[in-house]
């Protein structure tokens, strides 16, 4: 191993004499090697680091030339032939620790944020993110090629590449600027400019299957893309609903995923495949409540008032809304049985902002008592079952009080009595 | 009413049934949502559970009602619906509720958390909630056909019930409700389970109630059972169901035997029987060996005797009419007179002392029963004999079946003594079979089976003066046309009698037909004694010339020795001659013994015409005597002229009018 303990020029040499994209394979397998006791050993010191760092820049993404100073950002072509090259190289790999490693060598952020369990990212600008085709605008060109790679490898049904990336979203945080950055160009992709024509194509299929093929990667999309529509804070401008497609696939994603997380999760030899679910399970429950109390609130609905269309997801989110509390209900028994983490699942922080934003939008809207009793029913429900289920976990003093500041609601009403 | 008039539980429940008409999605939430409310509330939680099962959905019904169970078991609405599942489990039904039923009780054992303790607890708890004892065995037996690991918990408790219950019952019959759940239901059950412990004993009193129901129920002929609605079991699965639990015993006894039990062929069952009786040493009447040879005998013994006597006498067990004609015809065995028989000796040859348990199959049965028939039923009778001769070999075999004849109360089996003299008669042992069969009288057997077969057995004994009596007896009913039965002569039994060997033996059908061709073949046999003997006998030798037309030209070599003889004497008297004899050959031969190339032998056998006593002319042979010789040769052509008449009533005709004559000549 000589090459990764004492950097040497050699490589440099070697790779400078071939053409792109062959530069690119061979430098991919030559950062394998330099990988390998990473990925099982040490920790990186910062000159193999940066040694690493150099070859990528300069040989797989062409971002400097030999001198180090600044290249032309890649053409779309050479863009594409780079896309194959990294498919083709996860796509033939074995080891998937070194996979991971590599995957994170090569998709460092330029500047990594501390990975943020906050629901509320700053420096969001909400509206720009959902005019179609814009998602990729803000992105460093780094990112740019991971969220083509993403797409890409959904496209060819590259698992490895998928596994990969779920690794990265949670090392970086799914609600981390990053993790929702590439979620929104994976919903541009698949669920904004995607034809009716290639609903019923095979890729879309293919999506429905993700949760069983790349369930890492699909769990953390979904937490994401909870937190991408869901989140009104308050301090957020209009609310956005998602696309009946996603809003969809979510629903038939998520149906399966209870009882696979049920099914699977008794086993106790089991238990560590089954802590990614367990893990993400609390931001994705935060993000799809949110996203379920929203469509109540008519702004949205005065659109469609009526139409097929509306029916259609109204009964999409009353199927999320039931699949959510039966996730609930599920995890109380499985904690009370295999003893699993007694970590917070819903904070009742993230539950009070809820409520005041419901609040906010219930006072704008206060003319259609009907959608507001529903969201309110709804909402009244998830705090019963949470708290029943022991998924609410903290001191719900706060929350109760945030409770009684909305419309009278009956249901509610019991529920906060029951708990206050 | 008003909804802010309705208390919380209330109001959730109106929301809950009110959000079904809207989307399912919707009702499942509020579902859960009032489940956990409530969780002590038996209206909510039952809301719950007949919500999905309106929706028809037994796997979220069987979540619903596993923890309604548990969490209540004092609401009579949740023993209806146990009701409800317990009845869908006993029967078969296809209509949707009792599926649905029946696919929530299979899915409470999905539940991860609850497993099957569900199930086991509910049919558990529904048995002992039970009204009566009868319901209470029922549905424990559904508790352990469904969930059979817990027959060793409840196995052995629940056959002592059924014991009891049957003991104290009011049915007077062992094929009732109670015996037919032990049997037919629990002991598969039962003896299949590899580490239940029931004690020896016990399984042996469990033998013989299988046996008595399974005897019982088949002589009953009818699927019918005391106390069972509707017929779920075939009779003719009655034997495999006995094999099969025998085959069980002795697998759980550690039987060598038990693997006799899946052997189809009956002769090696019989086989190793014998084999295990020869070999192995049995021990006194409680050990290990002893009991199963004679289990496993009287089983073979029980089924063989059954099913030899069923193919006999339909009429036995009212066993109904399966449409096949030749089921119903009464068989009858006797003694047999083969066409070609010479003498005892040739019998003798053939039977083998050393080997009992492989009868010499000098058994014919009628040709009017088809093959598949004769087989079984040679296969039945000889399994039959050849365990009886099995269980009565030794002092304790014999005394210790006689206990279990006693417990089967064989005394009642009517027709078990017809059997045994059969056994006699195909021992050979003429004077124990018919002491036997004097024994039952004419109870049993029809009066005509009753004077054949004693018929052939006084022939056996050498009283063929007897045998005639019998014969002339029966084939005087035979004319009666199902006139009234007159009463049988009594008869004298002979004293002694001597083994001479198995006699052959024959399996004829009880009609007209097959009643003369046995009686002729009777009376042949007791004639030919009286006409080949020294002196004259021209009176047997006419009536065996008589008897010889009905099955002609079988035993032809009788009518050749009937010429001989005649030839002998140089002259024939017989008197009946013009009446009975029209069979061209035996004219032929007699009109050739007149000629001179034949003998010129004096023939007397026409009966003087009108004119021939106005002349004082004997219609004799005699030479010289032309006009004579003329009235001979006419009366001879009118005798052949009379060829075409039945012989069949000539016969009968014959045996009935000549009757005594027919008796001077054998006592002759």
């Amino acid at each position: 191993m000589a090459i990764a303990c004492s950097p040497q020029p050699d490589l440099h040499r070697i790779l400078r004499r071939l053409d792109f994209p062959q530069s690119a394979k061979e430098a991919l397998a030559c950062l394998e090697q330099l990988c390998l006791p990473l990925a099982h050993t040490r920790p990186p010191t910062s000159k193999q680091l940066d040694y690493i760092g150099e070859i990528i820049d300069e040989f797989v993404f062409c971002e400097i030339d030999h001198k180090g100073a600044r290249r032309k950002r890649l053409n779309p072509l050479q863009e594409l032939q780079l896309l194959e090259v990294l498919l083709g190289y996860f796509a033939a790999g074995e080891d998937k620790v070194i996979l991971n490693t590599v995957f994170m060598m090569l998709f460092t952020p330029p500047h990594t944020p501390s990975p943020s369990p906050s629901p509320s990212p700053s420096g969001f600008a909400r509206a720009d993110v959902f005019t179609p085709g814009t998602a990729t605008v803000t992105l460093s060109d780094r990112m740019r090629i991971l969220a083509r790679l993403v797409s890409a490898a959904v496209a060819s049904h590259n698992l490895a590449v998928l596994n990969c990336t779920g690794v990265w979203m949670q090392q970086l945080g799914c609600l981390s600027q990053h993790s929702l950055n590439l979620s929104r160009v994976f919903i541009e992709d698949y669920f904004v400019l995607n034809t009716p024509q290639s609903t019923i194509s095979s890729p879309t299929s293919y999506l429905e299957q993700l949760p069983q093929l790349a369930p890492h990667f699909a769990s953390c999309f979904l937490t994401a893309a909870a937190e991408l529509y869901g989140g009104i804070d308050g301090n957020r401008s209009t609310y956005i609903p998602p696309p009946m497609c996603l809003l969809y696939t979510i629903v038939n994603w998520t149906m399966p995923y209870t009882t696979d997380f049920k099914s699977t999760t008794p086993t106790p030899k089991r238990k560590h495949s089954n802590d990614i679910g367990l893990l993400l399970w609390p931001d994705y429950l935060n993000g799809a409540l949110k996203l379920l109390l929203i469509p109540a609130i008519p702004v949205k609905l005065e659109k469609a008032k009526e139409t097929k269309s509306a029916w259609n997801e109204n009964s999409y989110y009353s199927q999320l809304h039931s699949s959510l509390l039966e996730s609930m209900q599920e995890r109380s028994v499985l904690q009370s049985q295999q003893q699993l983490l007694q970590a917070e699942v819903i904070s009742p922080r993230h539950l009070v902002a809820l409520v005041r934003g419901l609040q906010e939008s219930c006072a704008k809207n206060n003319s259609n008592n009907e959608k507001i009793q529903l969201s309110l029913d709804r909402l009244a429900q998830s705090v019963q079952v949470a708290q029943s289920s022991g998924c609410l976990y903290g001191n719900t003093h706060e929350l109760m009080q945030a409770l009684r500041t909305l419309p009278y609601n009956r249901l509610l009403d019991i529920v906060v009595r029951r708990y206050s | 009413m008003q909804e802010n008039q309705l208390s919380d539980e209330e109001y959730v429940i109106y929301r809950t049934k009110s959000s079904q008409k809207l989307d399912s999605a919707t009702a499942k939430s509020w579902m859960i949502t009032a489940k956990t409310l409530f969780p002590r509330n038996f209206a909510v939680q039952l809301e719950a559970y007949t919500t999905q099962k309106s929706a028809n959905n037994p796997k979220e019904a069987a979540r619903y009602f596993s923890s309604l169970f548990f969490d209540f078991p004092n609401e009579t609405e949740l023993w209806e619906e146990v009701h409800e599942i317990t009845s869908a489990l006993q029967n078969a039904d296809a209509n949707v509720v009792s599926r649905f039923y029946r696919d929530l009780f299979s899915h409470m054992i999905t539940e991860i958390f609850y497993s099957i303790e569900v199930q086991h607890q509910l049919l558990l708890s529904m048995a002992e909630r039970a009204e009566d004892a009868l319901e209470h065995c029922q549905l424990m037996l559904v508790l352990l056909s469904r969930l059979p690991q817990f027959v060793d918990t409840h196995g052995k408790k629940l056959v002592d019930t059924l014991l009891t219950t049957e003991k104290h019952s009011h049915y007077l019959t062992p094929v009732n409700c109670f015996r037919k759940l032990l049997v037919v239901d629990l002991l598969p059950t039962l003896l299949s389970s590899r580490t239940i412990d029931v004690p020896q004993q016990q399984l042996y009193r469990l033998i013989l109630k299988s046996i008595e129901f399974y005897v019982n129920w088949f002589a009953s002929g009818s699927p019918l059972i005391q106390g069972v609605e509707g017929p779920d079991l075939k009779t003719e699965e009655a034997w495999t169901n006995l094999f099969k639990i025998m085959f069980a015993m002795g697998r759980k006894l550690g039987w060598e035997l038990s693997s006799m039990f899946s052997i189809e062929n009956r002769e090696l069952m019989c086989q190793n029987l014998w084999s295990f009786y020869r070999s192995t040493p049995l021990g006194d009447e409680d050990s290990p060996n002893f009991r199963q040879l004679l289990y496993c005998t009287t089983v073979l013994l029980v089924e063989s005797l059954y099913e030899y006597m069923r193919k006999i006498d339909p009429a036995c067990f009212q066993i109904p009419n399966q449409g096949n004609k030749m089921e119903n015809t009464h068989l009858l065995l006797v003694r047999a007179f083969l066409p070609s028989f010479d003498n005892e000796s040739a019998v003798k040859h053939r039977k083998d002392e050393n080997s009992p348990s492989h009868p010499t199959l000098n058994v014919t049965v009628t040709k009017s029963c088809p093959t598949q028939t004769t087989t079984t039923l040679l296969s039945n009778f000889l399994t039959a004999v050849s365990c009886w001769e099995l269980l009565q070999q030794t002092e304790e075999l014999r005394n210790e079946f006689a206990k279990i004849c006693l417990h089967l109360r064989t005394e009642t089996w009517f027709w078990l003594p017809y059997f045994i003299s059969d056994v006699y008669l195909h021992q050979g042992l003429y004077t124990e079979a018919l002491t036997k069969l004097q024994s039952v009288g004419s109870t049993v057997l029809n009066q005509q089976s009753f004077l054949l077969k004693s018929s052939g057995i006084f022939f056996g004994l050498g009283d063929h003066i007897a045998a005639t009596e019998q014969i002339l007896h029966a084939v005087a009913n035979l004319s009666l046309e199902g006139g009234n039965e007159s009463p049988t002569p009594p008869f004298a039994i002979p004293c002694s009698s001597t083994n001479i060997g198995k006699p052959p033996l024959h399996f004829m059908a009880l009609n007209r037909t097959e009643i003369v061709q046995y009686s002729v073949s009777v009376l042949l046999a007791c004639l030919q004694d009286r006409a080949f003997r020294n002196g004259n006998s021209d009176l047997a030798v006419g009536h065996l010339i008589v008897l010889l037309q009905y099955d002609w030209p079988n035993n032809s070599n009788l009518l050749e020795e009937s010429l001989d003889k005649i030839r002998r004497q140089g002259q024939f008297t017989y008197q009946l001659f013009s009446s009975y004899v029209i069979q061209v050959d035996i004219l032929e031969e007699i009109a050739y013994l007149t000629t001179d190339q034949g003998g010129a032998i004096n023939v007397d056998i026409f009966p003087p015409s009108a004119a021939q006593l106005a002349t004082q002319r004997r219609m004799t042979t005699r030479r010289g005597d032309l006009g004579a010789r003329e009235d001979f040769r006419s009366a001879m052509k009118r005798q052949m002229s009379r060829s075409p008449e039945n012989i069949h009533n000539l016969t009968i005709r014959f045996i009935v009018r000549e009757r005594e004559s027919i008796l001077l000549a054998i006592k002759s």
